[in-house]
């Protein structure tokens, strides 16, 4: 069975139901509607982010329903990363934002964690200030405030 | 600040995505993530106080100046608190081994969300002044984990032994329980700061009875005061509703007790005596999933606690105690005739005397096992896993994590009692003994059951391989013979000659056919992910110049006479009989191995070279991590070229291939 995504420029995608349920809001939605073959709309989604959401929905269709994590370690490590997701993350940074925003959206677990990673491996090294370069965030502290979390925090410098 | 439509930018601005970062990053990123602006120091500082432990990052340093302000701004006690007082509502997991850490967790009020408190050895975090309070004769080198400063005992100061401390008591809940500890060899000072320290723990725990689910209790707790009655251990344990993890370094608490007070405990792990004749367990918890002991355990105490922790997945021991006087029958006896559902059973030691014993009297009532820890493997034992365990899936020779490659070093390898697993076991998913060794005629002679193996380590030997005088000598040969035969001239000693030539060019080819099946074997093994067939063979043994052999050591570093020199030996010969890994001898025939990620040959004689590298390079795509051409880090020993020129070679090919050694860091 397949269903039809329209993204917000409006093209369709025809894809596996099985695919598309990747998407919990999909899922839940085609629940709800139950037996139709009206076309969803995805208002949120570009045709081109849209197309690799579902090149990563039809790479893992056939991964197991993700396990709530063990409570005891709720730190997770950034460098277990899948070759294929890896490749799969090798785009540009608003790309990289894209997909990340279209994974919160259309709630899918997996890839919104797999964006995160690729995310903090990106933060990792870097000053503040090149992080904020990097995105391009505002300083939004007053030197003072600086200096005291700077002060309070020191302890988790590496040295 | 926002449209409806969040813009691909926005990511970084959105509380529900930024404060998904917090989980993948560690400490000294997420200090820098919090100084970026506003919005991520409200959703990161969570994460980042999210988990203490005073050994790691700058703590340490911190500490151990902290009576000491000028030295390092003015991070003194009162900043601690400080701190403590603004973030510890976010502390989850603090592990900690100074006291003063452990005051102000208490103090603060603040740190009553813990859910993980583990305490570290407390006899080792000194700031300088204690260390020069404590230790007037010698200060600075007591170097203890961590570069810390230790005390250690220089004989007795003025004010120790007679001299007990006397302390405020902080709650009258302690009253006639806990009594400051005259223990020897600490200043009295010394001993009024471990007063408080172990009041400001056992309140500290008192704060957080329901949210705690793990808990430590180090060995060094024992010293801070005197435990005059045990109930109390019980009921503060027994008030934390939630614990399920226990680990108890302190003093031995009666298992029987132990288990009635806390009906919830999943884990117990214990480096001190768990099992006594006098407190043996007398009835059935059923709580207990996971226990670790420290020590070994009588044949028949450990059927007893088969028998009375029905739910027990996981059992770690040292080994088994008086298993020779062990009457057969009394564990059909013990377990009824019910065998245990024990599925992880972790030795530290085994005898091979013990092997018919454990094999006829304890691997039949453990029939569910999926996972054994053994440092060693002798012949019944696998036998009895191959019959009895038919869900056996992993064999190791590691012990919890904390590999024993060194300590087996100098123990002379059992040979092939692997390959009788191996024929026997089908379901066997991992070996992980690289410490064995299996004869390729073995190995060739007995198929094996299992053909899902994902991870092997083991050193294959007994290839008949030439020597490299031997091999040169046929090199020779052959390169008169060929002269010989371009000149067409025959001379009548040539075949008496070319006997010794005709021998080793059949022992060549033996070589070779032996090689090629063996690669042939192995080859059916596409699953593995994990190929190592070597390991490190050399150790490292210091010895004294002679001149200071006999020398009291202790007092001539007092007198600040001359460091002995150090000789550093190098110890140990390589596998001289392993395989040869070369294209020539069937290396190309593993190219169905498409999953592996680990190849070793470290310490194998190997003939490995560029053309075998480019093969590995194309041929396995996933390989992340080669071990054999790693860089040497003994000391003193000058680094081989070729194996440098070729780890060169490699990276040039495959720059994601990481060069490793299985031998555990050694510090020099």
């Amino acid at each position: 069975m397949t269903v039809i995504l329209v993204s917000s420029d409006n093209q369709d995608f025809k894809v596996d139901k099985e695919v598309a349920e990747r998407s919990i809001l999909i899922k839940n939605m085609l629940e709800d509607v139950g037996e139709s073959d009206s076309p969803i709309p995805l208002p949120n989604v570009t045709s081109a982010v849209l197309t690799k959401v579902i090149e990563y929905c039809e790479h893992h269709r056939n991964d197991p329903v993700q396990v709530p994590e063990e409570t005891d370690d709720p730190r997770k490590r950034s460098n277990d990363i899948e070759e294929w997701d890896m490749k799969f993350m090798q785009v540009d940074q608003e790309m990289l934002f894209e997909i990340i925003l279209a994974a919160n959206y259309l709630d899918i677990k997996p890839l919104l964690d797999v964006g995160c990673k690729t995310v903090a491996n990106i933060i990792k090294g870097k000053t503040p200030e090149e992080i904020r370069k990097a995105f391009n965030i505002v300083n939004d502290f007053t030197p003072e405030e600086e200096a005291q979390i700077k002060k309070e925090n020191e302890w988790a410098e590496d040295r | 600040m926002f449209n409806n439509q969040p813009r691909p930018e926005d990511v970084v601005r959105l509380p529900e995505i930024v404060a998904l970062l917090g989980p993948y990053l560690k400490a000294p990123d997420l200090f820098t993530c919090i100084q970026v602006c506003r919005l991520w120091n409200h959703l990161l500082t969570p994460w980042l106080w999210r988990s203490i432990d005073d050994s790691e990052h700058s703590w340490p340093t911190i500490l151990r100046n902290h009576k000491n302000p000028e030295s390092q701004g003015d991070k003194d006690a009162d900043w601690i608190r400080a701190i403590f007082a603004k973030y510890g509502h976010h502390i989850h997991e603090l592990t900690s081994q100074w006291g003063v850490i452990i005051e102000v967790a208490n103090t603060s009020g603040t740190c009553n969300h813990l859910e993980s408190l583990r305490i570290g050895d407390l006899s080792t975090s000194m700031t300088q002044d204690d260390n020069i309070d404590g230790n007037n004769n010698n200060s600075g080198n007591n170097a203890g984990a961590n570069g810390v400063s230790v005390l250690r005992y220089e004989g007795p100061a003025p004010d120790r032994h007679r001299v007990a401390a006397i302390g405020p008591l902080l709650s009258p809940i302690f009253e006639r329980i806990l009594e400051p500890h005259q223990a020897q060899y600490r200043t009295v000072a010394r001993q009024e700061q471990d007063w408080a320290t172990a009041q400001h723990f056992w309140l500290l725990v008192q704060q957080n009875t329901r949210s705690l689910f793990s808990l430590r209790l180090d060995a060094s707790l024992y010293w801070l005061c005197l435990i005059t009655n045990v109930d109390f251990i019980f009921d503060t344990l027994a008030s934390l509703v939630n614990l399920v993890n226990l680990e108890n370094d302190m003093f031995p608490l009666n298992p029987n007790i132990l288990l009635e007070r806390l009906p919830g405990l999943l884990s117990y792990r214990t480096r001190l005596r768990f099992l006594h004749h006098d407190n043996s367990l007398t009835r059935s918890f059923k709580q207990l999933i996971y226990l670790e002991i420290w020590e070994s355990v009588p044949t028949q105490a450990f059927f007893t606690l088969l028998k009375y922790l029905p739910s027990l997945e996981t059992l770690r021991m040292d080994s088994f105690r008086g298993s020779l006087d062990f009457p057969p029958l009394e564990g059909h006896l013990i377990l009824e005739n019910t065998p245990s559902r024990l599925k992880t059973l972790r030795l530290h030691n085994v005898l091979a005397k013990v092997d018919e014993q454990i094999a006829n009297l304890i691997i039949p009532w453990i029939p569910h096992l999926t996972e054994i820890s053994i440092p060693q493997l002798y012949p019944a034992t696998a036998r009895a896993l191959g019959t009895h365990c038919q869900k056996l899936e992993v064999v190791k020779q590691i012990d919890c994590g904390t590999t024993i490659y060194q300590d087996n070093i100098n123990r002379k390898p059992v040979v092939n009692t692997v390959g009788i697993l191996l024929r026997e076991c089908a379901t066997l998913k991992v070996f992980d003994g690289i410490h064995h060794t299996l004869e390729a005629s073995y190995m060739l002679k007995y198929p094996w059951a299992c053909r899902d193996l994902e991870t092997f380590r083991c050193q294959i030997i007994g290839i008949p391989r030439l020597t490299i005088a031997e091999q040169e000598l046929l090199d020779s040969t052959d390169e008169e013979s060929q002269l010989t035969d371009c000149n067409s001239n025959s001379d009548n000693d040539s075949s008496r000659n070319n006997l010794a030539p005709t021998a080793l060019s059949k022992k060549k080819q033996h070589s070779l056919d032996v090689q090629l099946q063996v690669m042939d074997h192995l080859a059916g093994l596409t699953n593995l992910t994990v190929l190592d067939l070597g390991y490190e063979y050399r150790h490292i043994g210091y010895e004294y110049d002679d001149l200071f052999e006999h020398r009291d050591l202790g007092a001539a570093q007092r007198k600040n006479e001359p460091e002995p020199t150090w000789t550093v030996k190098i110890k140990g010969e390589p596998i001289l009989d392993s395989l040869e890994l070369t294209l020539a001898t069937g290396l190309d025939r593993l190219s169905s191995l498409t999953r592996l990620e680990i190849f070793g040959f470290e310490g194998v004689n190997h003939r490995i070279g560029k053309q075998e590298l480019s093969w590995m390079a194309t041929a396995w795509p996933k390989l992340k991590v080669l071990r054999g051409l790693h860089e040497d880090d003994f000391p003193g020993i000058a680094e081989d070229p070729e194996r440098t020129k070729l780890r060169g070679f490699m990276r040039e090919l495959r720059v994601d291939v990481r060069h490793a050694t299985l031998r555990p860091k050694v510090k020099c």
